[in-house]
């Protein structure tokens, strides 16, 4: 593909040793990261399983009490029904913050990038990583709640880390175009906004694939978060193994956007640190 | 001069790609073709220089001619189009004190944030740390978080970190003006230990008077080219008396400056 440039194996490997040698200051600088993000708060990290908490109260009550969806009540009512929305909420909430903040990363970061040398993707990657923690935490604390509530977590759902990985790499994908054309024109932060929110109504995140009418599926085979979401409740609800060919498009979801986008920003990575 | 050569700039061309629109710019980047909307302006051509240990050059010139863009050229920050640069040993970019600062850490933890950013390890300034804040006089003040110090504390917290992670090549861009008078005059102070010690200094700076004071060398940059390179007094005298040229009394341009 023209766009990618003509050399852009060696620019995938160049990214990646690139990520290697700076693997140390990575950790450095998430750490500081994860120091300052929250010391002007009371609740701290706590905001960071309240605010999911509240989102999946609201689905619970709206859906499985008031209006009583049919899907919620299947599921076994309330609980039931909040049970099957965190396996999917949680992770989704994670890929929508990561898409956002991804996307404003470089332009919020143009005063340290204006003035050290540093490789504009480590703050990218740092997001990456942040939030690929929040992640693992925020279902920690969600499996926790769920066991003191006396519910059965099914040994399948070790499967979710790998998934997680997945999901963060196909969003580093997303962000790294995202990111550079967000320096040129700063309605890009406005639009993945506004997507982000579409793009939740046509994820399985809410409502199961299975109350999608026939002529619908196909398309939802084509975004490739259902894929993602769907490999939580397989996991975590349902209690299922993945199969191999779930893997396998899990895990061509996460590298041949990558690749792409790799290439892609390597092209125009110095163009985007003239204009900061 | 047997000291040897830590910088060395042969040849040095920047240019920026510059397009009416944004959005012409994304449609070069998509486009099969070379790129047919923009216009490639020239901002730095054929710059040379060689900078040896424990010397200083100053680089002058008018606003906008590439002083900074050359600096960020040298630092590495952005990248040149042809040309060498040839670093040897480890160059600090002190380009704004400010930058890169983060408000919600306290003092000591930007110590190591900011060493972070120039891609010092932790340990070398674990090992610094105490001359770090002992250099700063911020005392107590450094475990408080850096919003509540003021700007002149921000700055000597900075500026204190800057020279105690034993650059080789310290870069400084009009960030000479640190706090107080006295604060100042510490750090000018320290300066002038570290280029005695061997450490080689880039100034970015229109103050003629202390160019004079710390430099050795000049180079006067004109529209992207270099005018003039040589010793201080002769490039300050002919640059001098070029703005007067222009209009201005050395009287004016001096305290101008300040």
């Amino acid at each position: 593909m023209f766009f990618l440039g003509k050399n852009c194996f060696t620019s995938v490997v160049q990214s990646l040793s690139l990520a290697w040698n700076y693997r140390k200051l990575l950790v450095e600088l998430s750490l500081h990261e994860l120091r300052s993000r929250h010391s002007r708060s009371a609740l701290g990290f706590m905001w960071h399983i309240l605010s999911p908490l509240v989102q999946v109260s609201l689905y619970v009550i709206a859906f499985g009490y008031i209006m009583q969806f049919r899907f919620a009540m299947k599921a076994g009512g309330g609980l039931g029904f909040a049970f099957y929305l965190c396996s999917g909420l949680i992770p989704w909430l994670v890929f929508a913050e990561t898409l956002q903040r991804g996307t404003n990363t470089l332009v919020a970061h143009a005063n340290i990038l204006q003035k050290t040398s540093l490789p504009s993707c480590l703050f990218i990657w740092r997001d990456i990583v942040i939030r690929l923690i929040d992640l693992f935490v925020g279902y920690a604390v969600f499996v926790a709640l769920f066991t003191v509530t006396g519910k059965n977590i099914p040994f399948t759902m070790v499967q979710v880390i790998p998934v997680m990985v997945l999901q963060q790499i196909f969003v580093m994908a997303l962000v790294f175009p995202l990111a550079a054309i967000n320096i040129f024109f700063r309605d890009t932060l406005q639009l993945v906004k506004a997507v982000v929110r579409f793009w939740m109504w046509v994820t399985p995140v809410i409502y199961p694939l299975e109350i999608i009418p026939e002529k619908y599926r196909l398309i939802m085979a084509f975004n490739p978060m259902s894929h993602f979401i769907s490999s939580y409740h397989e996991a975590v609800y349902y209690g299922h193994w993945l199969n191999g060919k779930a893997w396998l498009i899990l895990f061509l979801l996460a590298v041949i956007p990558t690749f792409v986008s790799i290439c892609f920003f390597s092209r125009i990575e110095s163009e985007c640190r003239d204009n900061l | 001069m047997n000291s040897e050569v830590v910088v060395s700039v042969d040849g040095l061309t920047k240019k920026y790609w510059s397009y009416t629109h944004a959005a012409y710019r994304l449609l070069d980047w998509i486009s099969p073709f070379s790129r047919r909307h923009g216009v490639e302006r020239e901002i730095l051509s054929g710059i040379s220089f060689e900078l040896r240990q424990g010397q200083a050059i100053a680089l002058i010139g008018d606003s906008g001619v590439g002083k900074s863009t050359l600096l960020k050229c040298i630092a590495g920050i952005i990248e040149s189009n042809s040309g060498k640069i040839c670093v040897k040993g480890i160059m600090c970019p002190m380009l704004q004190l400010k930058g890169g600062i983060n408000p919600n850490l306290s003092g000591r933890e930007n110590i190591y944030y900011l060493a972070a950013l120039h891609g010092f390890q932790r340990g070398l300034v674990s090992g610094q740390l105490a001359a770090i804040i002992d250099f700063s006089e911020l005392e107590n003040k450094v475990d408080e978080p850096v919003w509540t110090y003021s700007s002149g504390m921000i700055m000597r917290l900075a500026f204190s970190v800057y020279v105690h992670l034993k650059p080789d090549i310290l870069l400084i861009d009009e960030t000479l003006s640190v706090g107080d008078a006295r604060f100042q005059e510490k750090c000018l102070r320290r300066l002038h230990d570290l280029l005695a010690e061997g450490v080689a200094l880039i100034l970015v700076s229109h103050n003629l008077q202390r160019i004079k004071q710390f430099c050795n060398q000049a180079l006067w940059l004109d529209n992207g080219r270099v005018k003039m390179l040589g010793d201080v007094n002769s490039v300050v005298q002919s640059f001098e008396s070029h703005e007067v040229g222009l209009g201005l009394t050395s009287a004016v341009t001096k305290s101008l400056d300040v």
